[in-house]
């Protein structure tokens, strides 16, 4: 009866991050057409050490890095959104290869920029914020955004990339920003990615 | 760095100032007690208004807008910062922020910003978070600073 019990609970726990896979959707700030290529701009910061203000390291690990800086491009332009330009940066460089890439003359109209913004501590769940904002090159202003949660747990690097790039795919498509050539988005092998490593905390 | 705040002061490129140092009207400019929990300080020995100064410098810089040979300068001074820890029966948690921007050009900006954000009941994980809330609320303050319809005048 316990066992039994237990078996349950330990399903419901570990059924319970699958429940809420559905990405939530970006906020679209301004009319726009429908995309088809887009730069990015990849942004790690490094956020302060405890009870000090100004100073700190990148919280995210090399592995995840990696992860991140390989999936994010590669699972876009799989799922029809090629990325002609990608350029990964720290603080000190954020805002001159911005600039950069929006002055650019031989690019697409749109730029990308993922930007970590917050380092979040809670009891267990260490977290990083990527705010996420889409640049109308011709305009200069964001037309979307969207918050994307990075937890600090090590483990499944790739995975969590491949679920962070279709989190983006997903709410784009949503905003009706992209129009997705399947009914998710695939994984390089062609398989749908699965968002099962992104937790409910994570999204909400 | 603020994203929105980059956009719209690279549409002002040819603009440029120097940028010069920031001052403060805090006791002490360097840290600030957190629950009981010890202070939380600024690293590598700079001062709260020292910070403040880097994030415009840093913005500033970024879009082009900063030339040490430019005739205009801009000053700062911070002239009150808040820190509310949120507990029990006081609301939220929050950073407050005021800031006077003069420039050589005899043009005052005078800002301010709040950040707020949850308490909690736990003063260890405040204390480690709020470090966080006062960079976004200093990016706040730039944000609003920048996109103020007045902060161009400072520059001509």
């Amino acid at each position: 009866m316990f066992a039994r019990c237990g078996l349950l609970l330990l399903c419901g726990l570990l059924c319970l991050p699958a429940v809420a896979q559905a990405p939530a959707g970006g906020e679209k700030v301004a009319a726009n057409e429908l995309i088809d290529a887009v730069d990015v701009l990849l942004h790690f910061a490094k956020f302060q050490r405890l009870t000090v203000i100004g100073a700190g390291d990148d919280p995210v690990t090399a592995k995840e890095r990696a992860a991140l800086e390989r999936f994010i491009p590669a699972i876009l332009a799989k799922n029809g959104l090629p990325v002609p330009t990608f350029k990964v940066v720290g603080n000190d460089t954020y805002g001159s290869e911005l600039l950069r890439m929006i002055e650019q003359s031989e690019a697409p109209r749109y730029v990308l920029a993922i930007q970590s913004s917050r380092y979040d501590r809670q009891t267990g769940i260490d977290m990083i914020w990527f705010e996420a904002k889409l640049i109308d090159r011709t305009a200069r202003k964001i037309v979307w955004k969207l918050s994307l949660p990075w937890r600090l747990v090590e483990s499944q690097p790739n995975i969590r990339a491949e679920a962070t790039a279709s989190h983006l795919l997903i709410s784009m498509s949503r905003s009706g920003l992209i129009r997705l050539p399947n009914a998710v988005p695939l994984d390089l092998k062609g398989q749908p990615i699965e968002n099962h490593t992104v937790f409910a905390s994570d999204i909400e | 760095m603020d994203t929105e705040s980059l956009l719209e002061l690279s549409a002002h490129k040819g603009s440029a100032v120097q940028l010069g140092p920031f001052e403060s009207n805090l006791k002490d400019d360097s840290q600030v007690a957190c629950r009981g929990m010890g202070p939380i300080r600024m690293a590598n020995g700079q001062t709260i208004s020292g910070y403040v100064h880097d994030a415009f410098q840093l913005q500033l810089n970024s879009a082009g807008l900063v030339n040490a040979t430019s005739p205009t300068t801009v000053t700062g001074r911070l002239e009150s910062m808040d820190f509310g820890w949120g507990l029990p029966l006081q609301g939220k948690a929050k950073w407050t922020m005021t800031v006077v921007l003069n420039s050589s050009n005899g043009r005052t900006l005078r800002i301010a910003s709040t950040t707020e954000f949850e308490g909690g009941m736990n003063a260890i994980l405040f204390c480690q978070n709020a470090p966080g809330f006062f960079m976004i609320n200093v990016q706040a303050l730039v944000r609003k600073a920048i996109t103020s319809p007045e902060f161009i005048a400072l520059l001509n």
